[in-house]
């Protein structure tokens, strides 16, 4: 028995030296795209005193940008309650459209080809209302409003460039579990986007 | 020392037996092993080819345990929920699963499918029979998880016994027994008061954590044996009970109100033994069942909640055993149920009629081995027929062991929630409508304009009964005298299962549901129990593992879009197989643990007993409606439970006393029914009317 043991042993040593040297080579290939998009994240964006209002906000320059501009397309995404809007069919002048997709949002390495929806309120909205709809859930027990994990927002801009978004949380602070008496109407969520007007979202 | 033997021999739970040697006492335990649950006349413990346990009065008795739930509580396996009333689940599975039984003939009653366990006093039982397994081949819908059948003392020699409890928050249980025979006539009757003040375990909250209670239960027996052939009786039992309650709503007004429950059950039995092969019994039962809830603002008196729910339900039946030859016996029958239902919450008068049919045969195909084959027949008029099969095998190789293997399916009926539900929240502004009134309601709401969308058309899918199928494979040993030991195991799975789906959009946003079928679950595990009796000892370690899912989630599972979010970066992650839990609310580990001497002669007993919980999934926190996290379990938990007693003069007064929950455990937010340390004192007095 002894000496097939070694041998064994010995060829187990070997594969994993050569599994080993192959890592090595491949860590070694130059990495092509070295252009990695940045995830920004957005924590609790408030909406206006008026709960009817949305709050507009650009995800080019990751700012907030006043109503007074609405009909323009310097906005992309807007917020009212728990609606969603995208600058586009009627809730804007821009070429904003989305999706929902179902998965992890860093596996989402580039935005799906066709399946774009703009708002056509309020028959239908591109990014579907209510609860188990689209992107958030109504919890009855606890009266809350939580995002559906795993629900990524594939948008076009105002300007048609694409972007991927995950809402985390829809209370001021962004609480884990969030309680009936939290504040609501505070939007928290994470993107990335793309400037250049290609799909690529990694 | 002057009672007489029959005495002895008809009332082991209230300790008369005092001279009787030990010999006899065992002798005694033996022949009390008697189930009438599985097969629906008579049968030794050890002839029936189910998973069945057995809790004796005297079991109950020691353990001062006042109402069903609790004496349930204690059990390995069972484990108990609390949303609108007391609920027990059965292998895993919920409480609409799990058919309740008074003297065999079901307990009428249930909101949103749990029937409280609180109704049920057990002051008056001689045993409690708790099947596990499908027995929808002789009770039908319901029983597709298991039967726990209560079976009231029925005793005739003439007596009375009074006994007064009293627990912590001034719990009290007062119950009176009489009975009296007199020629071809024997009537018995039991009365009980329990009531409380409740307790809060939140005082910084408006409103107690359990309001104040009080409940009356009246049972009346009569029976006339008119020849030696036949024989009548009427037996009837009442139940009442009020609650009252207090809360605060999220927008701070106090509300208060109250519920009411009442329950009126009347069974007429007539039975009769034709040329000893045959007995049979025709029953009529009904049973009047209502309940009533009345929340008002306490400031303006203004009704904030209200609603009313009445059911008659009536059942004719025709059941007999047949003796065909030594090997060969069959039970079967055949009957009927008439329910109406009128309820704030239903339009008009509902009615479901349900006709059956069933036959179980036993055959000794060799003295060792013996097969048990039944099947039932429902058709309903609500939504089809229904066939099921039930097959056993029952293999003794010997005097100590007994081997059993089984296949069966069940079927739950749709309620009339389910059937016949009409309601709009006034608050939230959304719609549920049963499936047989979802036409009629969505036409209603367009009339209204209030329809935006329908989803689903009415007609797509048709509601059908909940269905089961279910193997057990068990044993019992009995390697010496006084020990056995026994397992169980079991795998069901669940199909068909009834769950509310969105079929309409409201005009206000809200949604309208129905109830589709949509879920399949399975439940698997073992049930094994060791119990060692010897000269007042019995010891006794039960356990059960429980392994529950649904099949949807795990092949979301293994397809990896099933996701959390992290409660710390608040990030979507993708939940693997192993962190799900299964279902919520089924701890995968049960157990308890009791230790009982009971003096042969004086007859004093000490009684301890640790029932332990596993951690179970409580509720979601992480937004996948699933458990796979820490934070969304509720505790495990042990609890400790320890009694004692004495009888004197000439063993007619019994004094005992106990502290339930001796290590003091509550935890607020997951268990509010746990109300920590209950100590409790008992005094029974019985006395005889005839006494010489």
């Amino acid at each position: 028995m002894q000496p097939f043991k070694s041998i064994r042993t010995a060829a187990i040593i070997s594969l994993a030296l050569i599994a080993m040297a192959c890592k090595k080579d491949d860590d070694s290939n130059p990495d092509p795209d070295p252009i990695i998009l940045e995830v920004q994240s957005v924590n609790s964006l408030p909406s206006p005193e008026n709960a009817d209002e949305p709050v507009y906000y650009s995800l080019e320059t990751g700012k907030e940008v006043p109503a007074s501009q609405a009909n323009t397309t310097n906005w992309d995404i807007a917020f009212v309650r728990t609606t969603i809007l995208l600058n586009g069919g009627t809730s804007g002048p821009g070429k904003g459209t989305a999706q929902v997709w179902t998965g992890i949002f860093e596996e989402l390495k580039a935005a799906p080809g066709s399946g774009y929806k703009a708002d056509n309120a309020p028959e239908s909205y591109a990014v579907p209302t209510g609860s188990g709809n689209g992107w958030y859930q109504y919890n009855p027990g606890a009266n809350t409003i939580t995002p559906i994990a795993g629900r990524v927002i594939v948008l076009t801009t105002g300007s048609g460039k694409f972007a991927k978004l995950e809402m985390l949380s829809y209370y001021k602070g962004a609480p884990a579990v969030p309680t009936a008496s939290d504040v609501a109407r505070h939007y928290s969520f994470r993107y990335v986007y793309q400037p250049d007007g290609t799909k690529k979202l990694e | 020392m002057k009672i007489t033997l029959p005495i002895i021999f008809a009332l082991p739970l209230l300790q008369l037996n005092a001279q009787v040697q030990e010999d006899s006492i065992s002798i005694f335990a033996e022949l009390e092993e008697v189930v009438i649950s599985a097969s629906r006349s008579e049968r030794s413990i050890y002839e029936v080819g189910a998973a069945v346990q057995v809790i004796t009065a005297q079991e109950i008795g020691k353990s001062g345990t006042e109402r069903l739930s609790d004496i349930l509580s204690r059990q390995a396996g069972i484990n108990l929920t609390h949303e609108h009333g007391v609920g027990v689940q059965l292998m895993g599975l919920a409480s609409e699963y799990v058919m309740i039984l008074i003297n065999g003939q079901p307990v009428a009653g249930r909101t949103a499918g749990v029937l409280d366990l609180d109704r049920i006093s057990v002051s008056n039982v001689k045993r409690i029979e708790i099947i596990r397994g499908p027995s929808s081949s002789l009770y039908g819908s319901e029983a597709l998880a298991g039967v726990i059948n209560i079976i009231t003392e029925d005793q005739s020699i003439d007596l009375g016994m009074l006994e007064v409890q009293y627990r912590r928050f001034n719990t009290a249980n007062i119950s009176a027994r009489f009975a009296k025979s007199k020629g071809q006539f024997e009537w018995r009757g039991f009365g009980n008061f329990y009531g409380g003040s409740g307790y809060d375990l939140r005082p910084e909250t408006y409103g107690p954590t359990a309001p104040p209670f009080k409940t009356g239960t009246l049972e009346n027996h009569l029976k006339w044996k008119f020849n030696p052939q036949h024989e009548l009786s009427i037996d009837s039992r009442m139940y009442l009970e009020k609650q009252l309650s207090k809360y605060q709503l999220v927008s701070d007004e106090k509300i208060s109100g109250f519920n009411r429950v009442t329950d009126v059950g009347t069974t007429v039995l007539i039975s009769s033994a034709f040329r000893n092969r045959t007995k049979g019994v025709g029953t009529l039962y009904h049973s009047f069942y209502t309940n009533t809830t009345e929340h008002h603002l306490e400031e303006t008196a203004e009704t904030y909640y209200s609603d009313f729910f009445h059911l008659h339900f009536f059942r004719p039946e025709y059941i007999a055993e047949t003796r065909w030859s030594d090997a060969h016996r069959s039970n079967y029958g055949a009957g009927g149920t008439f329910s109406f239902i009128k309820s704030d919450r239903y339009e008009g008068l509902q009615s479901m009629f349900n006709y059956f049919a069933f036959v179980q045969h036993e055959w000794d195909i060799i003295s060792k081995l013996k097969l048990i084959a039944g099947m039932r027949w429902d058709g309903q008029s609500t939504f089809g027929q229904q066939v099921n099969p039930k097959i056993s095998i029952l293999y003794r190789p010997s005097a100590k062991w007994n081997i059993r293997a089984g296949a069966g399916t069940g079927f739950k009926a749709p309620d009339p929630r389910q059937l016949f539900l009409n309601f709009s929240n006034p608050l939230a502004g959304y719609s549920v409508f049963g499936a047989l009134v979802l036409e009629e309601g969505l036409e209603e709401l367009d009339r209204q304009g209030q329809l935006a969308e329908i989803l689903v058309r009415p007609d797509e899918q048709e509601l059908r009964a909940e269905r089961s199928y279910a193997f057990n494979l068990g044993y019992t040993w009995r390697p010496i005298r006084g020990l056995s030991i026994e397992s169980d195991a079991f795998f069901n799975h669940v199909y068909d299962l009834i769950d509310t789906r969105a079929v309409a959009r409201k005009a206000n946003g809200q949604t309208v549901f129905s109830y589709y079928n949509v879920n399949k679950i399975f439940t698997t595990g073992i049930h094994s129990q060791i119990a060692y009796r010897k000269q007042g000892w019995l010891a006794s370690v039960a356990y059960e593992f429980l392994k529950t899912g649904d099949y949807a989630v795990l092949q979301g599972l293994r397809d990896g879009i099933i996701f959390r979010r992290n409660a710390e970066t608040l990030a979507t992650e993708r939940v693997s197989k192993g962190d799900y839990f299964g279902l919520f609310n089924r701890p995968r580990h049960t157990g308890s643990l009791a230790l009982m001497y009971t003096h042969p002669i004086k007859q004093w007993f000490v009684n301890s007993r640790v029932v332990f919980r596993g951690k179970y999934g409580f509720g979601d926190v992480n937004g996948n409606q699933i458990p796979d996290i820490a934070t969304e379990m509720g505790p495990r938990h042990m609890m400790l439970y320890l009694s004692g007693g004495i009888t004197v003069w000439e063993n007619r007064l019994e004094l005992s006393a106990g502290i339930d929950n001796l290590g003091n455990f509550t935890s607020v937010n997951y268990l509010p029914s746990i109300n920590g340390i209950n100590p409790w004192i008992k005094v029974r007095y019985i006395f005889h009317s005839n006494q010489q």
